[in-house]
């Protein structure tokens, strides 16, 4: 069972700003969640693959196609609520 | 379908214009009772698509797309159109360019009617987890529609759209079109492009279509599926040439999908189908995917761990609330103050989850040993793949459920897609047919599944599959 001061952790490192009911909820949640997802801790298979290359060949491409447009850069920028011309205006973090 | 309303273009016994208007009207008339749709494409947006469609039509009168209303899950972008994920967060976001899936039917003439509802980031088996409200099942206005896909099977059932996108990561397709009896196709990992769609799981999203037959299925499919620059995973398909007779072919059954807690009734109309399969002269066998019961918790591992991940964009700085920022005292205050303030209950849990399973200490006896599974269970499905052609699975373990039953308990959310997360797990291709009508009057679902890349042949299978059905 996770407690109120794990959900917290876990909030943090997620960013997340929980209210004290959303903590409750999620405590009894995951805890039960967690249980169930469990079974794979348990689970007692022979020979588990070693190798996970997963689904995927990895792919690459050349660049030669830079973008040369700005067009999509400026409809983004228009998007973006507070700027100042081609600058795009977020409260100081430092 | 399709074709019957192509036809109808080419010989001018109907209108493009005309064609989106019935569309509409039917939308005005149902839409406030199933909010199926969460925008609807009008004004300059929608006159350049006609204009475009009436061209492609003159170009090549072959065009099977050019002029078709196509609804679009409001995961995926639309440029000029509200792109929000049934979230808070993007309650007000419009895309500013068109995902490749949209960029390739719009060449080919198709007319996006508007956008559809889902859980919010796709994340749910009911689309109750939407920030706009549920959606509500055309056959029975208390029951969901199953999601996350819920918008665009219900629309399709309703006829308000033609057809439909969805997209499919644990069964986000293949679900709600059981419920909601269409057509659902989730094809192999990689063989459509995700590029413009919102990512939930990237090693588990699959964008497909939803239709009312297995023929629009493969001409939507055949215009959106191919290889495409901006997906690294994406992959040319070989198309099927040499589509085989039913009566040479290998089904098997695995045993794991007939499990005590299926529903008696779509059992009895699978082992129906199952007698008409046999009496063509197909082989049908038991079979088994020992590892069936281990998919839907190894899913609840990866599939967070990655929407952790991805959900981490909507970070209050991009995507940033268009009423300003909340000030931080530091970094971090920052962020809690700005991010998460839009997530709702079910994105919480899974980015907290997410954020559990990757933490220092728990990273191996979780996120690891899931991917050994993962990988395990896709081992299995090749070794039955040699032994057989196609399986056949029942879709959902019932016909769908009353709104309100499930939405406060998550587990029993998570059983709805039982059957359908393995082929998301193992990469491979998967389709819902509708078997027909329970007692109470609702649909059921069928599953095939496909080896992986074999997706055109699978259709090919469904559409005999579909006939007997129907016989």
């Amino acid at each position: 069972m996770l407690d109120k001061k794990e959900i917290n952790h876990l909030a943090e490192l997620a960013r997340l700003n929980l209210t004290e009911t959303e903590n409750e909820a999620l405590q009894k949640d995951l805890s039960g969640i967690l249980d169930y997802v469990n079974q794979l801790a348990e689970a007692k298979i022979e020979s588990l693959p070693e190798s996970l290359i997963g689904l995927n060949q990895n792919q690459v491409r050349l660049d030669t196609e830079p973008v040369v447009d700005d067009s999509l850069a400026d409809s983004m920028i228009e998007h973006f609520p507070q700027k100042d011309g081609r600058s795009l205006k977020i409260p100081p973090v430092f | 379908m399709i074709k019957e309303i192509h036809q109808k273009l080419v010989s001018q016994e109907l209108s493009i214009e005309d064609l989106v208007t019935t569309y509409n009207d039917k939308i005005k008339e149902r839409n406030h009772e199933l909010n199926a749709f969460l925008s609807v494409n009008e004004g300059v947006i929608l006159e350049e698509e006609i204009k475009n469609a009436k061209t492609v039509l003159q170009d090549n009168p072959n065009e099977l797309l050019a002029g078709i209303p196509i609804a679009v899950k409001d995961n995926m972008l639309v440029k000029g159109l509200k792109a929000t994920a049934a979230s808070k967060i993007l309650e007000n976001y419009i895309a500013v360019e068109d995902a490749t899936v949209i960029q390739k039917l719009k060449k080919r003439g198709a007319i996006i009617l508007g956008k559809t509802n889902l859980d919010e980031f796709a994340m749910g088996s009911s689309t109750e987890h939407s920030v706009f409200g549920p959606t509500h099942n055309p056959y029975n206005l208390d029951l969901v529609p199953g999601g996350s896909s819920g918008g665009s099977a219900a629309v399709v059932a309703a006829d308000l759209a033609m057809v439909a996108l969805g997209s499919d990561t644990g069964g986000s397709i293949r679900q709600p079109a059981s419920f909601c009896g269409v057509v659902g196709f989730k094809p192999s990992y990689g063989a459509v492009s995700r590029y413009g769609l919102l990512a939930l799981s990237s090693s588990l999203d699959q964008i497909g279509p939803m239709t009312k037959n297995v023929s629009d299925c493969k001409i939507i499919f055949e215009a959106i599926a191919g290889k495409d620059d901006k997906d690294a995973t994406t992959v040319s398909l070989e198309k099927n040439n040499s589509s085989k007779e039913l009566k040479s072919l290998k089904i098997g059954l695995p045993k794991e999908y007939f499990v005590e807690g299926l529903d008696s009734e779509i059992k009895t109309q699978i082992d129906l189908l199952i007698q008409k399969i046999k009496s063509t002269g197909a082989t049908v066998e038991e079979v088994s995917l020992p590892l069936t019961s281990l998919a839907l918790p190894c899913y609840y591992i990866i599939m967070p761990a990655e929407a952790s991940s991805n959900l981490g964009r909507y970070d209050g700085i991009r995507y940033a609330n268009p009423n300003g920022f909340n000030k931080g005292e530091n970094l971090l205050d920052y962020y809690l103050r700005n991010k998460g303030n839009g997530f709702g209950k079910e994105s919480q849990r899974r980015i907290l989850l997410g954020t559990y399973v990757l933490s220092a200490g728990y990273y191996d006896t979780y996120y690891k040993k899931a991917l050994q599974i993962q990988e395990a269970i896709r081992q299995d499905f090749n070794k039955v793949f040699e032994q057989v052609d196609y399986l056949i699975t029942p879709t959902t373990p019932t016909a769908a459920f009353p709104i309100g039953a499930k939405s406060n308990d998550p587990l029993s959310m998570y059983l709805a897609d039982i059957f359908t997360v393995s082929a998301n797990l193992a990469g491979v291709p998967a389709i819902n047919l509708n078997l027909g009508l329970n007692k109470a009057g609702l649909p059921l679902g069928v599953q095939l599944i496909g080896k992986r890349y074999q997706d055109f042949s699978l259709l090919d299978f469904s559409e005999q599959i579909e006939k007997l059905i129907q016989s």
